[in-house]
């Protein structure tokens, strides 16, 4: 398992789909793992990276008051597999020591770590076929064929961030 | 206290999805139209259909949770409205305690309908902001 920032919420200008990009933390030449998720999750992220106080709770603001109400724990999140395009992920809660693994969407997982302020780990598996080098996406030099092509039909947010 | 409950799940002329909650006994049958947001809307109607996706969404993942906690939920209260926000309280019981969470409505709701838990809306509420069926709904 690898840890990874949100580096940041934008739109996929080709689908207009939201999409989280998330890169790896440590490590010499870090990678980039793109997943689209749903309107209402990308915004819950966004508000809560952007520290936006929301005037009443949001959806996942309850989540984490139902937690902690009940003295339970978000240790960590993890994008553990993808299936048919489908990226699954678990939330691992700790009640009184015990941890439980909960089944969850990458996007609500990771709406649910921001506000819990725990870290987001991704399977090695999942980045090492999925994500692609931050590096040679500068260098226009991507291994992965699609990644190039979702780049350049990013948001200008992105653009900003990379040469394509 | 009214127990009501989500009759179903409509759009307003400009596109905001609302939710009608009506009133479960009494005679006259009052309703309460509440906007809400599209997820939420969602969230209450694909459960109300009986529609069933391949992953869990957002309220059932916070279904997931409350069971993993052992709690249940027992109400939803639709407590009041002010500044025409209207305001909502899950209430978790285990065996020893309830304790009742500050929430919007349309997320109470949607986890409360996962629980088969009754929604209540407070008298005043209901009595300001309801309306019959053969009333022309006007906000």
């Amino acid at each position: 398992m690898v840890e990874v920032n949100i580096e940041f919420v934008t739109i996929d200008r080709n689908t207009r789909t939201p999409l989280v990009v998330l890169k790896e933390k440590e490590g010499e030449s870090k990678r980039i793992l793109l997943i689209w998720i749903g309107e209402s999750e990308a915004w819950a992220i966004e508000n809560q990276l952007k520290q936006i106080p929301p005037q009443r709770p949001i959806t996942h603001d309850l989540l984490k008051s139902v937690i902690d109400t009940f003295s339970g724990k978000v240790d960590s999140v993890c994008i553990t597999s993808i299936e048919e395009s489908t990226f699954y992920a678990e939330v691992t809660l700790d009640l009184n020591g015990k941890k439980y693994e909960l089944d969850s969407r990458p996007s609500d997982a990771i709406a649910l770590a921001v506000r819990c302020e725990v870290p987001i780990f991704v399977e090695e598996k999942v980045i090492e076929e999925n994500g692609f080098l931050e590096a040679e996406v500068k260098k226009e030099k991507t291994s992965q064929r699609d990644a190039k092509d979702i780049l350049e039909n990013l948001d200008d947010d992105i653009a900003k961030h990379y040469t394509v | 206290m009214v127990e009501v409950k989500a009759d179903y799940i409509s759009t307003e002329n400009n596109g905001t999805p609302v939710v009608i909650l009506k009133q479960k006994e009494g005679d006259p049958i009052r309703r309460l139209l509440l906007w809400i947001g599209e997820a939420e809307a969602n969230a209450i109607k694909s459960y109300l259909d009986e529609m069933h996706f391949p992953r869990p969404m957002t309220h059932d993942l916070i279904k997931n949770i409350i069971d993993t906690l052992s709690t249940t939920v027992n109400a939803v209260y639709i407590t009041k409205i002010e500044k025409s926000t209207f305001y909502a309280k899950l209430s978790l019981k285990t065996d020893t305690q309830e304790i009742a969470i500050d929430s919007r409505p349309s997320d109470a709701i949607a986890v409360a309908i996962r629980f088969n838990a009754p929604i209540f809306v407070d008298e005043g509420v209901l009595e300001e902001h309801g309306f019959l069926e053969e009333e022309k709904k006007d906000g």
